[in-house]
């Protein structure tokens, strides 16, 4: 080629010639390397990548239980009861606040009132009555709130008298969707009129796994107006999206903007979600750093075999006036270089069997979350970087006239 | 002050292994100095420390003017790209770079690297239609003068050469030396490590180490006057037979033993080496001619004055010939009455006295 053609290059072209060229001819040795990192990476995004799905889903999941929050009165009940005390309806004002920081907020107001279930008179074999528990509520609320209730809804227009009836009370009574059932109020000597009787539509059969199989779900207003008990409510279920933080923090803003009232988280639901998301997390940071020690390990001891093998060519550089530290940045650059290749095939190997695990294992759908690159990227690189640095100060000992004279 | 200046230089392995003792020399610049010896003399030990690659037990190395003791391990690195150029017997290129990147990394450690300044080496060493092959892709003699190029490309004052030839071919042999010897002419200082003294002819001074022990020894000038004729009368007498002026070199057993010398004597003039043709110049011709006068002339002289056979009037004319000034040829010639042949019926170059006589 004539030297006239020869264009001026880079002046660093010559370093990086040297570096790629001699990851070429060590092509086993590299191989390990970035096939060590890439492992390393794969890991580190697998786990990252599933976290952040994994904690979604446990979150939709846990949110299936129903609200996270109950709002209550502060004040004792005045006699004993299971039920608790009433207290005025929060006022949707209010809760405009709590709404504008979480949007996604669900809430429900209850109320709850013992009452006569009279049975239809047309069937002698059933009971005549019994006591149950009427909640005051919105159907669609609780549908809302409880999506893991089984709701067998009548195939009709809604009516304002409808109502949902528990399974085990639908089953004791012979309740079916469209039948009718009426409620009265129990004798209290509270000089409410409690001999008028409400008739109405049984719409939908639920079906809960707990307590509220027995109880009959009617508008609150309705009950309200039997109850004499205009703008009360027992209690109101919230359900704020989120972690224990958001939820902790929704509970506080609850205490300031109902101090009459006290709002607590449901332990049960919270405190259990974060406990596996807990230890779930804990888990998965215990299994990266002994998988990253391990990889970091086998790296070092590919890049002690690559220098030890080149020897020669760092006696040879020497003899040319490179300087320790010059020949040191050649090796930590190649272990860059690994780290980089390692890294990115890594994160994309890793992001792959993430959404397969979280597919056949979670039932998630799960998309590489992005921000995972970065991190698995540096991540690798600086391991590379660290597993490169001890066994290149061999290159410090590593003396000229010894090694070429034995060459 | 000399360039070099070694003062009781001792590199001491163990307690009792000393591979150099209280060696002491100075080199002038621009001087070739080759240092001999037999293997294990201490040679490259002395070439490793000058080159700052070995450190000695005792003793101080000064180079234009610095003192080596002093400096660090970077500052050596840095004398080492800026000050000295090395040229190993076993050639030490990277494998996996091509030839104009083994002289550019001898650049990037120096400073930038710079392919043009690379390549213009590398044609310099007449390797202009190599520079992008590997080492593996290259001859013996091809790849020490990559090492050449690699040396030189920073422009260093200290040339190194340990061996320079030790694994090379005659005639690779031949073209490295060529290649110092055009280096030293342009100035630089060249301290060369060699065990042939045939190659440590070819230096201006030669010195001997002995057990890491330095004793000098001066080529005595009549010794190599004496070889130079020998040759001189060698390639006269093959042109001679062959009855032309151009031979093949190779074709001279002489040649084939002494090529180092004969590159000398093309130097200096005294023949002409071309295309692997040898010939005599003018100077080379009226110098063999004296000499092959002179010995047949003694040849005729014992045969008629002594009455020798013929077989031995070669070796009693080598006795005496050398004392023959070219006054006391012309006398003898005159008194033998300008022989036109020898006993052997060689043609005797005619001398300005066979011109002059009535």
């Amino acid at each position: 080629m004539p030297i006239s053609n020869l264009k001026p290059r880079n002046p660093r072209s010559i370093f990086w010639r040297l570096c790629l060229r001699s990851l070429q001819v060590k092509r086993p040795q590299a191989a390990l390397g970035i096939g060590s990192l890439m492992v390393g990476a794969a890991v580190c995004s697998l786990l990252l990548n599933l976290y952040g799905g994994v904690q979604r889903k446990m979150t939709e999941s846990f949110s299936a239980f129903g609200a996270n929050i109950i709002l209550t009165s502060r004040e004792v009940a005045a006699h004993s009861s299971d039920l608790p005390t009433v207290m005025p309806e929060p006022s949707p004002q209010r809760l405009e606040a709590l709404r504008r920081e979480h949007p996604s907020i669900l809430t429900v107001p209850v109320l709850y009132v013992i009452m006569r279930l009279n049975s239809p008179a047309a069937d002698s074999r059933l009971p005549e009555g019994k006591e149950v528990v009427a909640v005051g509520t919105t159907l669609e609320g609780i549908s809302a709130m409880n999506p893991n209730w089984h709701f067998q809804t009548l195939n009709q227009r809604p009516e304002p008298r409808d109502c949902a009836v528990g399974i085990h009370l639908a089953e004791a009574m012979q309740f079916h969707p469209g039948d009718s059932l009426q409620l009265q109020m129990l004798e209290t000597g509270s000089g409410h009129d409690q001999s008028a009787q409400e008739t109405f539509r049984i719409a939908t059969i639920v079906s809960t796994g707990a307590s509220e199989d027995d109880q009959v779900f009617v508008p609150l207003a309705a009950l309200q107006q039997m109850a004499g008990l205009q703008g009360k409510v027992s209690a109101m279920e919230l359900r704020v999206p989120g972690d224990v933080k958001a939820i902790e923090s929704a509970v506080r803003q609850l205490a300031k903007l109902f101090p009459e009232m006290d709002a607590r988280p449901v332990r049960q639901i919270v405190y259990s979600e974060a406990k596996v998301l807990g230890t779930v997390s804990r888990l998965m940071l215990a299994l990266t750093i002994l998988i990253l020690t391990i990889i970091a390990l086998c790296v070092a001891s590919t890049m002690t075999a690559i220098v030890l093998e080149r020897r020669k060519d760092i006696a040879v550089m020497k003899a040319l006036g490179a300087s320790n530290r010059a020949v040191m940045e050649l090796f930590v650059s190649e272990g860059v270089a690994l780290g980089l290749i390692g890294g990115l095939a890594g994160f994309f190997l890793g992001a792959l069997f993430a959404r397969e695990i979280a597919l056949r294992l979670f039932d998630v759908a799960l998309a590489p979350s992005w921000w995972v690159f970065p991190v698995v990227c540096l991540s690798t690189i600086i391991l590379a970087v660290v597993a490169t640095l001890f066994p290149v100060r061999v290159v410090r000992r590593i003396q000229p006239a010894v090694v070429l004279k034995g060459a | 002050m000399p360039f070099i200046n070694i003062q009781g230089l001792t590199k001491q392995y163990g307690s009792s292994i000393y591979a150099l003792h209280d060696v002491s020399l100075t080199v002038e610049r621009g001087e070739w100095v080759a240092v001999m010896g037999p293997s294990g003399s201490g040679k490259s030990t002395l070439l490793n420390i000058v080159g700052c690659l070995d450190s000695p037990t005792q003793g101080e190395i000064i180079i234009d003017g610095q003192r080596l003791s002093q400096l660090s391990k970077a500052d050596l690195a840095r004398f080492r790209a800026e000050k000295v150029g090395f040229i190993f017997q076993q050639f030490h290129l990277v494998p996996y770079l091509t030839a104009i990147e083994n002289v550019m990394l001898a650049q990037y450690f120096h400073s930038l690297a710079e392919e043009k300044e690379a390549a213009e080496a590398l044609r310099r060493v007449g390797l202009g239609n190599r520079l992008h092959h590997l080492p593996s892709q290259l001859s013996g003699g091809e790849q020490q003068r990559v090492c050449v190029a690699r040396a030189l490309i920073n422009q260093p004052n200290l040339i190194l050469a340990d061996e320079p030839t030790g694994n090379l071919d005659e005639v690779n042999e031949a073209l490295v030396m060529g290649l110092l010897a055009d280096l030293h002419r342009e100035g630089h200082t060249i301290l060369m490590v060699t065990h042939d003294p045939e190659i440590g002819r070819m230096a201006e001074r030669r010195v001997n180490l002995h057990h890491g022990r330095l004793t000098e020894v001066f080529a005595a000038p009549i010794q190599e006057d004496l070889l130079v004729d020998n040759l001189l009368q060698a390639v006269w007498r093959a042109e001679e037979a062959a009855g032309e002026r151009f031979l093949p070199a190779d074709r001279l057993p002489e040649f084939v033993t002494n090529r180092a010398t004969f590159m000398l004597m093309a130097q200096e003039g005294s023949i002409c080496l071309e295309d692997g043709m040898i010939s005599l110049t003018p100077s080379g011709q009226q110098r063999a001619d004296q000499l092959i006068r002179r010995h047949r002339l003694a040849e005729r002289f014992f045969y008629e004055t002594f009455g020798l056979d013929e077989d031995r009037l070669h070796e009693n004319a080598l006795r005496v010939e050398p004392l023959w000034t070219a006054p006391v040829t012309d006398k003898i010639c005159t008194f033998l009455n300008h022989p036109r042949t020898c006993p052997h019926g060689d043609p005797i170059p005619i001398g300005e006295c066979c011109l002059k006589r009535p």
